[in-house]
């Protein structure tokens, strides 16, 4: 369950090493084309998708496990869309109104879910949370009314403590195990038990963090590391926007 | 000189209790200070003052002869902080996150961001990880990671509450060892636990607290005697009526 | 020295944050439909946090699993949750905080009005989920109705019971913090 957390590997490979504010703005274009995409250009952006996986090294058995509720969700979403789009039947079953129109409405929701969730993963499996943070916090930055810096030290708090809470969790779930919830039939007590000490612990936690950032004189103004945008940024952005250009040309 | 001078420091806890009274103490440059007391005898309170994470209800604290009060950011630079909970002190996803973000708060410029939190870590002995999320770390590299956050912002004084608390032998001489260097080093070290086993051989003046108040205080072979009936176990050593032998040996 | 209450409530948003993530996977296996506790930790958020720093809660949230953070139950996939079945229900999240917050602060955290404010809350989280799963399955409102929010009601008000008996209990504690703090009136 912890390792959901930490779905950063390291590695050497271009995407690892290409800036995370790109691949962010990547994510955001390839997804918003995608969502207006046509059946074929969605075809060429999960093969695209695909190559990619591949060159960042993310073995497809970790994409499959990475994803497997969502899978299980999409197929949801192709089913039901099979079932109730009218149209014509693909087969003379009474209790099987799969509908050729049907079929392709499915595979067009479910398909553009999937290229958005398959680069969504390859963000997530290439680039360090602290990279993603910083990144966020630079493309904040222009946006008016969103104080950029607190919620980049909210993200970085956040992706600090999910494993941690995890951890705490499940010890919660063993010392209860070990006092027999099973045998408690009242739903809210079981529900109060484990939701309770982890509340108390998180309110106690973030009072020392509180105290502890402080100590280590934590303010509005901090110095933000930033890398400077190099041409391999650049060209990977007109690449991007070339990309999506064609997947929407061609739908 | 005195690097920490407080004078008739009183403190409140929300409920009305008084958990500090009357303290007046002041701290050498370069000493090595352990304070110890029963739970709740008030040691994490008064630390607290030295870095204006809390507001006295009389008297003052100062620091480099500035009053905390006054500049609590200056106080917050001279003396660094580690709390006796590492989990909840560590702030980055990694391990060099943690180490910056003092610097990064304190505004210095990126390279000497770098240059600190790398020497911290350094230090520490966990230079080699850089990348480890911190909690992938066991519970002595944790206290260890909380060290070098402190040290990366370069403080003069080092304050430790309960630096031993639950770590392996190996792990207890580890932050030990740390800790004498630093005090080599010309650092004023302030310790403060309840068992005076792992640290008295260490320190040059104990400091006894009990109820809010300051006991006992001067060199540790006189002190220790009083420490039983303020509440603090005597060194097994000393009850024998030898003295305490360093845990690095 | 005066930016500490804030100080407060931003670690503590962040931490609940941390919590609803985490609550995704939290589930307790009672009767046909497991008790997930996620929207638990949402409605609890809301009522500690207030409006502001609860409806920040579920944003950073969101705003992180939407870069590729794997903070979504079910795995990877970022902006494909937010698009996907779920999106509605999280950015029903999202105005739930906010009534739940501003609801609870107008009335003055009144018993009454904090379970009322729940219970609009949790609807709100319906009124955006179920016609955004309509959408994406091209469900009837029927359909879509029996799928994303019938099966669900009766671990709602399990969960809102809940929520007022934690939010009670761990109030105490949060003013604990701010009295850091010496009270100079007791004097």
């Amino acid at each position: 369950m912890a390792a959901v957390a930490f779905g950063f590997r390291s590695g050497r490979t271009v995407l690892h090493a290409l800036d995370a504010r790109v691949k962010l703005a990547a994510l955001v274009f390839v997804s918003l084309a995608g969502l207006y995409a046509g059946l074929p250009a969605l075809g060429l952006a999960f093969l695209v998708a695909f190559c990619l996986l591949a060159l960042g090294r993310c073995s497809p058995l970790r994409c499959i496990l990475g994803m497997k509720w969502y899978l299980v969700l999409l197929a949801c979403v192709l089913i039901a869309r099979t079932l109730t789009t009218p149209g014509d039947l693909i087969f003379e079953l009474p209790w099987l109104p799969a509908t050729r129109q049907g079929v392709h409405a499915g595979l067009l929701a479910a398909g553009r879910l999937l290229v958005i969730a398959l680069l969504g993963l390859l963000v997530t499996f290439t680039t360090r949370p602290s990279d993603i943070r910083a990144a966020v916090e630079w493309l904040l930055r222009p946006i008016p009314f969103i104080p950029h810096r607190q919620a980049a030290t909210m993200i970085g708090l956040l992706v600090r403590f999910i494993p941690v809470i995890l951890s705490q969790s499940a010890e919660q779930q063993e010392a209860l195990r070990a006092r027999s919830i099973e045998n408690c039939r009242n739903p809210l007590r079981r529900t109060t038990a484990l939701a309770m000490p982890l509340l108390r612990r998180t309110c106690v936690t973030a009072d020392r963090l509180a105290s502890a950032m402080e100590a280590r004189c934590y303010g509005a103004e901090r110095t933000i590391p930033c890398r400077p945008v190099t041409a391999r940024e650049w060209s990977a952005l007109v690449v991007v926007v070339g990309f999506c250009a064609l997947m929407l040309g061609i739908s | 000189m005195d690097i920490i001078e407080i004078v008739g420091l009183k403190h409140r806890y929300p409920d009305g209790r008084t958990s500090l009274d009357q303290i007046d103490l002041t701290i050498a440059r370069g000493s090595f200070v352990v304070l110890a007391g029963a739970n709740g005898a008030g040691k994490s309170t008064l630390l607290k003052h030295c870095n204006g994470l809390l507001t006295p209800l009389a008297g003052t604290v100062r620091v480099c002869g500035v009053s905390v009060m006054q500049d609590p950011l200056h106080a917050r630079r001279t003396v660094g902080m580690v709390f006796q909970d590492a989990d909840s002190q560590i702030v980055g996803e990694t391990v060099y996150d943690d180490a910056a973000f003092g610097p990064e708060n304190l505004n210095w410029p990126a390279d000497r961001i770098k240059e600190s939190a790398l020497r911290a870590l350094q230090l520490v002995g966990l230079a080699t990880m850089p990348d480890r999320s911190p909690h992938l770390l066991s519970g002595g590299e944790k206290r260890r990671l909380a060290i070098a956050g402190v040290l990366a912002m370069e403080p003069e004084v080092i304050v430790l509450d309960e630096p031993f608390a639950n770590l392996d032998y190996d792990g207890v001489r580890r932050i030990l060892a740390q800790l004498v260097a630093l005090h080599a080093s010309g650092k004023t070290i302030v310790v403060c636990v309840h068992d005076l086993e792992k640290v008295l051989a260490h320190a040059g003046r104990l400091i006894i607290m009990r109820e809010g108040r300051i006991v006992a205080d001067g060199p540790p072979e006189s002190v220790v005697l009083e420490a039983e009936s303020h509440g603090v176990r005597i060194p097994a050593a000393v009850r024998l009526g030898g003295t305490v032998e360093s845990w690095l040996r | 020295m005066k930016n500490s209450p804030d100080l407060h409530k931003l670690v503590l948003a962040s931490l609940m944050a941390a919590l609803i993530a985490v609550g995704g996977y939290l589930a307790i296996p009672i009767g046909p439909v497991p008790i997930v506790l996620q929207n638990l930790f949402v409605l609890v958020a809301a009522l500690l946090l207030g409006s502001k720093w609860g409806s920040a809660a579920v944003a950073v949230y969101l705003l992180a699993g939407a870069c590729g953070l794997p903070v979504f139950a079910g795995g990877g996939g970022g902006l494909g949750h937010l698009f996907g079945l779920r999106g509605g229900y999280l950015f029903g999240f999202l105005a739930c905080a906010w009534m739940v917050g501003k609801i609870s602060e107008v009335s003055g955290r009144r018993p009454a009005a904090e379970i009322a404010a729940m219970i609009v809350g949790s609807l709100v989280v319906y009124a955006i989920g179920v016609p955004w799963l309509k959408m994406v399955l091209g469900f009837s409102y029927g359909k879509a109705l029996a799928v994303g929010m019938y099966p669900f009601v009766v671990g709602d008000f399990l969960k809102i019971a809940a929520a007022y008996i934690i939010v009670k209990s761990v109030r105490p504690l949060l003013h604990g913090a701010h009295s850091q703090k010496p009270i100079a009136s007791l004097e």
